[in-house]
């Protein structure tokens, strides 16, 4: 009896093309490594006309077709966010009555601010992106440079900047998943180490004394005790001496239009 | 072309899912290797090597697998 030979043609071809796969990889790795700014300035480059492109045709949709939603579901989404607008605007002024505190002091003790900020608009935002980056529409040429704080509004601190361009740059965020910080919470403004978890929330190991509850506000260190969020929930153990507090970046990504950038000191 | 331009204007996740299917749906796609490479360089923002270059190893091992499976499915056996 005659048995046809296996081919072994399919398993070459297949070890063939996943060592070609490799082998492209690290030629990738190593163009990475030595011409990353070259890289990352053209593909910005390109990008910017079609981020700007898209964020001004999805806003021409969602304008014309407003019309068509449920009108019952539309002023429900209206009312939450007006709700919404209403605590961060009770937020907004609390946090605005400490500034001008802090601001009296810092001018007593002659330290004023004097910091200039440049607004920038939101070109791609999560959950468009996978990680905690935004990108934004202005870039070296209005002055902004790594390392610079960007604000979501005067009083929430919500990254810095990571990496510039000529007309577009890239903001860390401080939620980015495993980024790791300090700020202060609790009634007795105590200093712990904060743990990025993603999607505009990170995480607090805090003592189960430290009585720290839902809507408290959570500081970064320093003189200008700029807000890293609002307390969303606290996680009680009973066994155990720490409890896990989450805290979240209080405005929805969605709707983040524009940034705020301090440049200068 | 078109899966280079929708990494710039369409969700990550519409990016990948297509990727994905066009890995099965041709032989030797290589370009999901270079996708994963450019997402890297334009969103990533970590300094540790691994985090830097997710989407690279993760296009790699997904090529991997699909030139596995498609040894092993019946509908590019018989195609071939």
């Amino acid at each position: 009896m005659n048995y046809l030979l296996k081919s072994r043609e399919k398993k070459d071809s297949v070890r063939k093309s996943i060592s070609v796969a490799v082998i492209i990889t690290v030629i990738l790795i190593l163009f990475s490594l030595i011409f990353r700014n070259i890289t990352s300035r053209i593909l910005f480059a390109i990008g910017d006309p079609l981020w700007n492109g898209n964020n001004f045709i999805s806003k021409l949709i969602r304008s014309s077709f407003e019309g068509f939603f449920n009108s019952v579901e539309l002023s429900n989404r209206i009312m939450t966010y007006e709700v919404k607008e209403a605590e961060w605007n009770v937020k907004d002024q609390e946090i605005s009555v400490l500034q001008n505190r802090i601001s009296e002091m810092e001018n007593i003790m002659n330290r004023a601010s004097t910091s200039k900020v440049v607004i920038a608009g939101v070109l791609k935002i999560p959950p468009a992106i996978p990680f905690d980056t935004l990108l934004i529409d202005a870039g070296s040429k209005n002055g902004i440079a790594f390392g610079q704080k960007v604000y979501a509004s005067q009083a929430f601190l919500m990254g810095e900047i990571s990496e510039t361009f000529p007309d577009t740059a890239k903001v860390k965020l401080y939620s980015t998943s495993g980024e790791k910080f300090q700020v202060r919470l609790g009634a007795s403004s105590t200093t712990y180490e904060a743990v990025g978890r993603g999607g505009g929330e990170f995480s607090v190991s805090a003592p189960r004394d430290a009585k720290i509850k839902v809507g408290d506000l959570a500081l970064f260190p320093g003189l200008g005790g700029d807000t890293a969020g609002v307390v969303a929930y606290v996680e009680e153990d009973p066994a155990k001496i720490f409890e896990e507090v989450y805290v979240r970046f209080p405005i929805p990504f969605s709707l983040l239009d524009t940034v705020f950038i301090k440049i200068g000191y | 072309m078109l899966l280079f331009i929708a990494m710039f204007i369409s969700p990550w996740w519409l990016l990948f899912a297509t990727s994905i299917l066009c890995a099965f749906a041709f032989r030797k796609f290589y370009e999901i290797i270079f996708i994963g490479f450019f997402f890297d360089l334009m969103y990533t923002n970590s300094s540790s090597f691994l985090h830097s270059h997710f989407f690279l190893f993760y296009a790699l091992i997904t090529f991997v697998i699909i030139q596995i499976l498609q040894k092993r499915l019946t509908f590019y056996t018989r195609m071939r």
